[in-house]
């Protein structure tokens, strides 16, 4: 190893180590303790508001003295890995999963999983609504036509109400209060994630329209995902679907 | 009209809303690497009205384990699609490896760390940043940076190894005034017979005029025994004095009022652009 590399990995593994273990390495300048100091409490401060800015309810949930605790933690444990911060936290939710002082809450790892899946939506490539399109479903059968979704769509299958618990019905994210008053064995659901407009959405999915999006998204044509989804009302959800932006168009399956 | 402002969220509607009259946008490219989306959008629109600048905060040119090609992908696809009036980043490292034992991983700083002033230095940024203009299709601005450690054993000082940077790979240099008054702050903390003001010139005066593209002006903060960049208040007086010393050295130079923490009213910040604008060429105090 040169000694630039030396010197750069002795910095990276003294902003990196575990709180109470801070070493200063012999590469670093004896008196770097105090500049060391900056760095981390910059690293802590940049943590808390990247993780209240992507997970704003789970934040919410877990009140700010939590949320920069996990920051802390979070950070050391999965450090960014690029130079964009944005790309930062789609490991939260599985490390939520594993944390034993949350195990009385086990939702809020599903909170975080479909918060991460709007803050993915938001930035997803553009689509365009192609109103023209729909034609095409009574000119091609259903084997050679697909159901084009919206930017950024994504299925969450959680074990508890995890739409009610991200307030998306009421339009606001519940408050520790209210948190506590939900009922969280009171079933699972599944969201659906994704962008109308510039707009991240997430609503409940039921079962047949889950079964239909996810063949849809794994490449299935307009007929395996009515396969996937006995009893599917498509023609009724369709106009619904149309409305909220979740599907922009119909397509013909590649050959 | 030479200063610019940073363009931050808190003021994106007012800006494209009433379009107040700034030499230039700044915004940071990270924060426009999405595929799509709103941000995309806003910068769109932006552009429209104003030449934007792409100031980077994550490239790690000085890692001594190169540039994230992802990273330099995200970048490219957004110069291409902005075509800015300027791109820009800091001398500095971020990227690298970190762990103890046979398996470091890659990791993220998400801060500009300062690198050791020396030839292999040198040899590693210059390399790096032949890669990223290469792509690019142009120069680069490299900005000096604030720097809570320093490294023994330099072999040089930062206008030299700054200078020779230019030499060697054509870029041009980004003066961040706050940052070397910061820096010799902290000097004089650590030495208590620096002359900080004296520092902050001589530094200036061993730049050539011809290598500087841009300043930047900001705030700092005290914290007792550090003096922390944190671009969260107005610029203090002694480095308005630096910029009409750097002004008066390196001429009209396109200038940027950066203010990245407590974001204040759009009314301050060109408040601060207009003071900066008013500063003529040539002037010393």
């Amino acid at each position: 190893m040169t000694t630039l590399a030396a010197q750069q990995q002795a910095l990276l593994d003294a902003l990196f180590a575990s709180p109470g273990a801070h070493p200063v390495p012999e590469a670093l300048p004896f008196q770097c303790v105090r500049g060391l100091a900056a760095y981390r409490s910059n690293a802590r401060a940049q943590a808390c508001r990247c993780l209240g800015t992507t997970f704003p309810v789970l934040a919410h949930m877990l009140g700010d003295d939590n949320l920069a605790g996990l920051a802390g933690v979070f950070w050391l444990a999965h450090p960014p890995q690029t130079g964009d911060l944005a790309q930062w936290g789609g490991a939260l939710a599985g490390f939520l999963s594993e944390l034993p002082q949350l195990a009385d809450e086990p939702w809020l790892a599903d909170v975080a999983r479909v918060e991460w899946a709007l803050h993915q939506a938001g930035s997803a490539a553009d689509r365009t609504f192609e109103p023209e399109s729909f034609a095409l479903l009574t000119a091609h059968p259903p084997d050679r036509l697909r159901v084009v979704v919206a930017s950024g769509l994504q299925l969450i299958r959680s074990r508890f109400p995890i739409v009610d618990l991200l307030g998306a019905d009421a339009g606001h994210a519940p408050t520790p209060g209210e948190t506590e008053a939900l009922p969280v064995d009171g079933g699972a659901q599944t969201a659906v994630v994704w962008r109308q407009g510039m707009r991240p959405r997430v609503a409940r999915c039921d079962t047949a329209a889950s079964h239909f999006l996810q063949a849809t998204l794994d490449g299935g044509s307009l007929a395996t995902a009515l396969d996937r989804a006995p009893g599917f009302a498509f023609d009724q959800w369709l106009a619904q679907a149309v409305q909220s932006g979740l599907v922009l168009g119909v397509a013909r399956m590649d050959p | 009209m030479r200063t610019g402002i940073g363009w931050r969220h808190p003021h994106y509607r007012e800006v494209l809303q009433h379009q107040p009259p700034v030499a230039f946008l700044e915004v940071h490219s990270e924060n426009f690497f999405g595929e799509g989306g709103a941000a995309l959008q806003v910068l769109e629109q932006g552009r429209a009205l104003y030449p934007v600048s792409l100031h980077g905060v994550g490239l790690s040119l000085g890692s001594a384990i190169g540039i994230d090609s992802r990273h330099l992908e995200q970048l490219h696809r957004l110069v291409q699609r902005t075509q800015p009036l300027r791109v820009s980043d800091h001398a500095s490292f971020s990227l690298g490896l970190a762990g103890a034992g046979s398996a470091p991983k890659t990791v993220h700083a998400a801060d500009l760390l300062p690198v050791q002033f020396s030839k292999e230095a040198l040899d590693t940024m210059a390399a790096n940043l032949h890669r990223v203009q290469d792509r690019l299709g142009r120069t680069l601005a490299i900005e000096n940076i604030s720097a809570y450690i320093g490294w023994p054993d330099r072999s040089m000082d930062e206008p030299s190894f700054l200078c020779a940077l230019v030499q060697r790979t054509g870029c041009s240099l980004l003066v961040d005034l706050n940052n070397l008054y910061v820096n010799a702050l902290n000097q004089q903390l650590r030495s208590s017979d620096t002359d900080v003001l004296q520092v902050c010139r001589a530094w200036l005066d061993a730049i050539p005029a011809a290598a500087v593209a841009e300043l930047h002006l900001a705030g700092h903060s005290h914290g007792g025994d550090l003096v922390i960049d944190d671009h969260g208040s107005r610029v203090c007086e002694e480095v308005w004095g630096l910029y009409q010393h750097a002004i008066h050295r390196f001429g009209d130079v396109p200038t940027l009022i950066e203010w990245d923490s407590d974001i204040p009213s759009l009314d301050v910040l060109l408040q601060e652009m207009r003071r900066a604008d008013a500063v003529p060429v040539g002037a010393l105090p």
